[in-house]
């Protein structure tokens, strides 16, 4: 047999009338190579039947050291042949995943390379020009994609709107992993493009963080941005529900309309433990007013200073009784997935699982040792928005939400960002076959079922909302 | 020098001991045989299809040659014993 690419990185699972959604793209924990759920899957499968030939070549072996039995010559080497074929198969999909894997980033780094270059030569020649560019219609544009809804009413000038109807009436422009790649290289060289505009201490690592500490800097001017003191309050409390099981099940679980939803399991002779969903942005005037889902929460997030969100959240996780040694599992939803990833990177917490759908939140660094995913419809623009993914301590899981040729519906601001396009890849998720997947997300659900599916394992639910206060007043 | 005495019950017993080992090979690589290919074949695209539609078929002619060299083995070994009796 040849030498086989058993990839072909043009290739995606053809969408059906029901999920118009490619296949799975993983990367394994520590590692930045990225597999199909495919490849993985026929790499577990490989390796489990060269297991099972091991076995058989024992059992051969054996059989030809048995004294006064019969010589067993042939039997060895054809089961010898068939583990070798295995190995180079195993070895070919590795390979292959290697290479496509370099191939993007080589793509992606002078991507990157010539955005930080293109951005400093322009800089201070066309600072005017970058102010209406760079900063006002990312800021629109990121208020428009994040929403894609009628709640957009809060703009000043009419442009939100414009945009959003533009957008509608041309989803194919800002739909594409091509578009997602053109936001990534813009939203980590803005602060290329403004070198020294306030005197700002820019993020350490630059990129993302610096542009949006930046684009803070250069809002601020215009009374963008600013950051408040909040207060979260609890809406409600119930007993009992399920577990949640499945990507899905965690998904439909992040709350739309309030700040977070908390889950205590409690069973006899353990500590409780907490699952933690935390919603999107609710609205999108970059100036802050009463909700800390906002503008405001999601730049100051980026740049990995402290927003209202994250503040309330942990106000309410600290509501419900969750200590620092407690364990938590995070759960959130574009906004929601950032703030999770800040509280599970912060230390602060004892977070043993995350999961984040469509979150900006790639420049975020996350210790070892946590279980979970970080789920991205590669045609999103809204995860790059948080430059590209530095952390590789969760296993990351993309795909196309609208791949080939698909139809983008029109209904949607940003179709790719929606909740109904994650619910379809969490589907796909809880469908697939590979053991890199598979086992984030039987500890996830374990953290819960445990517990519950235990004599006595026993849920309360406590939700709770936040508010803005004293919008004068920087707090930490 | 005498070649060494043969003991029939346990040249028996070593050749039933071989023919249990060999039994439970044939069993595996058959069932593996006609397993569904590890390589999730309806998951390629394009070029990669065809190469993953090649690994499948050499990988179960392997399959079935080491099912066939160890069957054969397996008659033998039946024949064997058969001699014994």
């Amino acid at each position: 047999m040849s030498d086989p690419t058993l990839v072909d990185e043009n290739s995606t699972k053809p969408p059906t009338a029901k999920d118009p959604g490619g296949q799975l793209l993983v990367t394994p924990a520590g590692t930045v190579v990225v597999s199909t759920d495919a490849m993985l899957s026929s790499v577990d499968a490989l390796r489990a039947l060269q297991a099972e030939l091991l076995i058989d070549l024992r059992r051969a072996l054996a059989a030809d050291a048995v004294w006064d039995g019969m010589p067993i010559t042939d039997v060895v080497p054809a089961i010898e042949r068939a583990r070798e074929l295995c190995d180079r198969g195993r070895e070919t999909i590795a390979r292959a995943a290697a290479e496509y894997t370099s191939a993007e980033q080589t793509l992606a780094a002078l991507q990157h390379e010539l955005g930080a270059r293109v951005a400093s030569l322009l800089g201070p020649a066309v600072f005017g020009l970058l102010l209406s560019l760079v900063v006002s219609n990312p800021v629109l544009l990121m208020a428009v994609a994040l929403g894609g809804r009628a709640a957009i009413s809060d703009d000043r000038d009419g442009k939100l709107e414009a945009l959003q109807d533009f957008f509608r009436d041309h989803p194919e422009l800002i739909t594409s992993p091509e578009f997602v790649r053109f936001v990534s290289v813009v939203s980590t060289s803005i602060d290329d493009a403004v070198p020294h505009p306030f005197g700002l201490p820019l993020g350490p690592n630059g990129g993302a963080e610096a542009g949006a500490v930046t684009l803070i800097a250069l809002g601020s001017t215009l009374g963008m941005f600013k950051e408040t003191s909040v207060v979260a309050e609890r809406t409600s409390t119930t007993t009992g529900g399920s577990a949640p099981v499945g990507s899905r099940d965690r998904l439909d679980r992040v709350p739309e309309d309030e700040l977070v939803r908390i889950e205590k399991y409690e069973a006899p002779g353990q500590p409780p433990r907490y699952a933690v969903f935390i919603g999107p942005t609710e609205t999108f005037s970059p100036f802050a007013d009463q909700e800390p889902r906002d503008m405001t929460s999601n730049v100051h997030g980026v740049a990995g200073l402290s927003p209202a969100a994250l503040r309330g959240v942990e106000q309410a996780m600290a509501d419900a009784g969750i200590s620092r040694d407690a364990e938590v599992q995070v759960v959130g939803f574009s906004q929601g997935g950032l703030i999770a990833t800040m509280i599970a990177g912060s230390g602060d917490w004892n977070v043993v699982g995350v999961e984040t759908f469509g979150a900006p939140a790639g420049s975020v660094p996350l210790p070892e040792g946590i279980a979970g995913l970080a789920i991205r419809n590669t045609d999103d623009f809204i995860p790059a928005l948080g430059g590209p993914q530095r952390d590789s301590n969760l296993v990351q899981v993309e795909r196309e939400a609208y791949a080939g040729d698909a139809p983008i519906v029109t209904d949607e601001v940003v179709p790719a960002h929606q909740r109904t396009a994650y619910e379809r890849t969490a589907t796909a998720i809880d469908a697939a076959g590979s053991s890199t997947i598979r086992q984030q997300t039987a500890t996830l659900d374990a953290f819960a079922t445990d517990y519950l599916d235990a004599p006595g394992g026993t849920a309360t639910v406590m939700t709770y909302d936040a508010t803005r206060v004293d919008g004068l007043t920087r707090v930490r | 020098m005498p070649p060494a005495p043969v003991d029939p019950v346990a040249v028996r017993q070593a050749l039933e001991r071989q023919l249990a080992l060999l039994s439970m090979i044939v069993e595996h690589l058959r069932a593996a045989v006609a397993a569904p290919s590890p390589m999730h074949a309806t998951e390629w695209r394009g070029r990669a299809a065809d190469q993953a539609a090649e690994f499948a078929v050499e990988l179960r002619a392997r399959l079935r040659d080491a099912e066939h060299v160890t069957d054969d083995t397996v008659r033998h070994v039946r024949l064997q014993i058969a001699m014994l009796s």
